[in-house]
């Protein structure tokens, strides 16, 4: 799990840390039956670029709105239906560590509104369209280790599709 | 990591996953087949569409491994299977990689082989993570 960065937290210009990247790194995996990858760390080290806080403001935003969206269809799922309550918290909280990668402040408000009858098929619906935004961002930004962090988001959220439609 | 270097890991790692779709894919459950074949397909789409932009950029590719280790019981479906889980989640790793090296829309298409090997690898059994990696205690 990527750590925060305090820099950014603390208010400081945001900045993708080398401490950040060495989390990253630590959970790239050996490539399965390659086992060839090059240190992705030592090789990625970039410097900040000019729209990185406002894309990474952005995308912790987005990422709010998700787990507010998460939050309503919890609230309306019975206590006593505590899997399926289970595997939308596990969702949730991926959507809570794809806000913290962004270093986002916990106070940001959600980015747009949580539909008006939240349930599975509305989160499929925006898990889907934030896995689009993700990779639209990937391909617009500048610093090449946001993008490696917005590919990985954007594939964590791609595959909650399946995962929530098999809860229906 | 350079963009050859990235095209040649994606056709170094997509040569590895043609070659667990083409064993494991047989082995796993009957149900399931089809979908192996079509996963089959994507990787072998994929890994084409990486060779042109290695070979574009004056890259040599890697020479493919003649064999791969594989586990020993992956005549089993559910080995199979979650043998071809973690070469899709490897594959996420590696394309996040190529994103990061490349620009434009090349990256855009790693970030979606990315996000469709994710969902993949979820197919078969995967569990779905906030950072899809291969869990330390696979392989």
């Amino acid at each position: 799990m990527p750590a925060r960065s305090s820099a950014i937290r603390d208010g400081a210009p945001a900045r993708l840390g080398r401490r950040r990247l060495l989390a990253l790194g630590a959970i790239a995996p050996a490539v399965v039956l390659v086992g060839c990858s090059d240190d992705p760390v030592e090789a990625n080290l970039v410097e900040e670029t000019p729209d990185t806080p406002a894309l990474t403001m952005v995308v912790g935003e987005a990422e709010a709105a998700l787990i507010a969206h998460y939050d309503a269809v919890l609230n309306s799922v019975p206590e006593n239906q505590q899997q399926l309550r289970d595997a939308l918290s596990a969702l949730r909280q991926q959507h809570v560590e794809h806000r913290a990668a962004m270093a986002a402040d916990d106070a940001s408000p959600p980015l747009g509104s949580v539909p008006n009858s939240p349930n599975i098929d509305t989160l499929v619906t925006a898990e889907r369209e934030a896995a689009k935004s993700r990779i639209a961002s990937c391909e617009e930004c500048s610093d090449p280790e946001l993008a490696r962090i917005l590919a990985f988001i954007a594939a964590s959220e791609a595959s909650h599709v399946p995962v929530l439609r098999g809860l229906t | 990591m350079t963009p050859v270097e990235a095209w040649a890991a994606v056709v170094a790692a997509e040569d590895a996953a043609i070659y667990a779709y083409s064993i494991a894919g047989a082995r796993v459950a009957s149900a399931d087949r089809r979908r192996a074949r079509a996963g089959l397909d994507a990787h072998r789409s994929r890994r084409a569409r990486a060779l042109v932009h290695l070979s574009a950029l004056g890259g040599t590719p890697p020479g493919g491994a003649g064999a791969y280790t594989l586990p020993d019981n992956v005549r089993r479906p559910r080995v199979a299977a979650g043998l071809l889980a973690d070469v899709d989640l490897g594959l996420v790793a590696v394309y996040a990689d190529a994103a990061a090296a490349t620009e434009g829309e090349d990256r855009r298409w790693a970030a979606r082989a990315a996000a469709d090997c994710a969902v993949s690898s979820v197919s078969w059994g995967a569990e779905s993570q906030a950072f899809p990696t291969v869990p330390a205690t696979s392989g």
